[in-house]
């Protein structure tokens, strides 16, 4: 009973050791908050597009992304309640006419919409021939892009890949440099943020 | 309290916080899932990837119900619930996992409070194990020291009387121990600790002993809040609830008047539940133009199906069909999973169009509903057989 008292110290280093252990984690986790969780790259980049058949706007029959392999192809996803979507509207339709004939296939997937109030959208602010309007029944193409609001566009290259997306209404010199970057082969940004993703 | 008793307490709030994690991951009672319930349990273990926080089974928007489509399509067609989860992920990351995978900061934030409640019990408990007992004569750091000291001789002296009351000492040596023993006795009973001394001994053990109780509060308190965030979907009655009920409809509104509710809604201006209830109350007792108001907040803020419906029925009852017809189609647009529109879309045509053809088809998604009360199922079948021989 009479052994003098040993402080040996390591209770005392095991529990310094876990306070900055939990210290380290506590400053991470803390450092995370910072980040917005919404700005994640997009896990669509380098997938191929979703094989989803897509009935046309206003005409018969069906669209399937994989029929447009060797075209690079724009894909945008509107709707006519989408503010942002008439912000970009004719960025889109004039693109679509100076493109027209070069290899490059621009398609409108009407997203969380119904046929009458798209179609009275493009009566309103105006249609390419050289687009094709599609429905996007179930959101089935939307879920498979991982659509998040509108507008979103996609850029596929020739083997049908993804290889850009724009969240946000999209300018006329973004598409022009996003297209002209993919047909003479170089890297374009996978994902550019100019605003806003809406939905209803 | 002695130390003794205080050890005890520390280690049954130990086990008692265990206990909460073990019972709140046993999984609950296997059953036969049918597809349908099987849909609804990944929908609920998805969060609608641009809804406020919801999961897909409680989301009400349009791509809330063509999620839910979709997994349904999924689980017919045969899919693992990993692959139907994995797909999810591969879409939208793993933010859509409602229930966060034990790997990278998933297993950091469960280690986090474990390793708070060790460190805090190596705090707490550290003290008592330096403290042992000390020789007569020693520099005593503290009074803590001293009376372990103290109690320790006592306790051996008391040893002793019982050893020789049992004739185990033979009565030399019991004399000897006895007489070294009260020599240490007198020894410490004299010791006097400087104030000095004492006082930075005692801060520092209390100092140490209230930073580990933290400590382990701090990781007790993490641990139990990860544990009902984990568990907080089980239904109201379950053991462990801890969260709120999914299901709004089981909670009882009924004591709550329309004025509290007006009151609510004018300090919550942005809440849709309590909205909907309040305008679905004014709609269920006729009073429409109250009823609307509500509704038409609602559409300010969002396309919700049920304002949508309610009040593309309450422009057919005040002779406006082509309006009418117009919000409940769009209402069906959004959702086909609510029986109202369907109802109000037969009687739209019917009524305000003379539509019976148009009629039917409605009628005939309303019949194919298992669930449909059947007061509501008799009024169905009777209109249905009007349209029928009208067309």
């Amino acid at each position: 009973m009479t052994t003098p008292p040993q402080r040996s110290g390591l209770g005392t280093w095991v529990t310094v050791g876990i306070g900055l252990v939990v210290i380290v984690f506590g400053a991470v986790f803390a450092g995370r908050f910072n980040r917005d969780p919404d700005m994640v790259a997009s896990p669509m980049i380098g997938r191929p597009a979703p094989a989803v058949a897509m009935p046309y706007l206003e005409k018969d029959g069906e669209l399937v992304l994989a029929d447009l392999q060797g075209d690079i192809v724009v894909v945008n996803f509107w709707a006519s309640w989408c503010t942002g979507c008439r912000t970009e509207h004719e960025a889109l339709v004039t693109a679509a006419g100076a493109y027209a004939g070069s290899d490059v296939s621009f398609v409108g997937v009407l997203h969380q919409d119904r046929a009458q109030p798209g179609i009275g959208f493009l009566d309103e602010f105006g249609r390419s021939a050289s687009f094709a309007y599609v429905m996007d029944e179930g959101s089935k193409a939307g879920i498979g892009f991982g659509v998040l609001g509108l507008p979103q566009t996609f850029f596929l290259d020739r083997s049908g890949t993804i290889v850009g997306q724009v969240n946000g209404p999209i300018s006329f010199s973004m598409l022009v440099n996003t297209l002209d970057a993919i047909l003479v082969g170089r890297r374009v940004d996978p994902v550019t943020e100019t605003g806003d993703l809406e939905n209803r | 309290m002695s130390r003794r008793t205080s050890n005890y307490l520390y280690m049954g709030a130990i086990v008692a916080l265990l206990a909460v994690v073990v019972i709140g991951l046993i999984p609950r009672e296997a059953a036969v899932e049918t597809d349908a319930e099987r849909a609804h349990r990944i929908a609920s273990g998805l969060r609608c990837p641009f809804c406020s926080g919801e999961s897909i089974a409680e989301a009400p928007s349009g791509i809330g119900s063509d999620l839910r489509a979709l997994i349904a399509e999924q689980v017919a067609g045969g899919m693992s619930d990993d692959e139907i989860f994995d797909y999810y992920v591969s879409v939208y990351t793993e933010r859509v996992l409602l229930s966060p995978p034990l790997l990278g900061w998933g297993l950091i934030l469960w280690l986090l409070p474990v390793l708070l409640l060790v460190a805090g019990i190596l705090a707490v408990l550290g003290r008592r194990v330096r403290a042992g007992p000390l020789p007569s004569g020693a520099v005593l750091a503290s009074r803590d020291a001293l009376e372990d000291a103290r109690e320790a001789v006592a306790m051996d002296l008391a040893d002793l009387d019982m050893q020789e009351a049992a004739g185990e000492l033979d009565p030399a040596t019991g004399a000897q121990l006895r007489a070294a023993y009260e020599a240490e006795r007198d020894a410490l009973a004299a010791t006097v600790i400087e104030p000095a001394a004492d006082d930075g001994g005692r801060n520092r053990s209390r100092g140490r002993t209230v930073a580990g109780a933290v400590v382990l509060f701090g990781g007790a308190l993490l641990l139990t809040v990860l544990v009902v965030v984990t568990v907080r979907d089980r239904a109201p009655g379950d053991l462990i609830t801890g969260g709120i009920a999914s299901d709004a409809q089981q909670l009882d509104f009924s004591t709550i008047s329309n004025e509290e509710l007006e009151e609510t809604v004018a300090s919550h201006p942005d809440s849709i539940p309590i909205r909907l209830m309040l305008a679905a109350r004014y709609f269920t007792d006729g009073d429409y133009a109250a009823a609307s108001e509500q509704y038409i907040e609602v559409l300010n803020r969002e396309r919700h199906p049920e304002a949508l419906a309610n009040v593309g029925w309450m422009l057919h009852l005040g002779g406006d069909s082509a309006s009418g017809l117009q919000l409940v189609e769009e209402s069906l647009a959004l959702t086909g999973e609510l029986a109202l529109p369907h109802w109000y879309l037969a009687n739209i045509r019917y009524h305000g169009f003379g539509d019976a053809a148009g009629a039917v088809a409605p009628l005939d998604t309303l019949m194919a509903v298992e669930t449909l009360p059947e007061v509501f199922r008799s009024l169905v079948a009777e209109l249905l057989a009007e349209v029928e021989a009208a067309s």
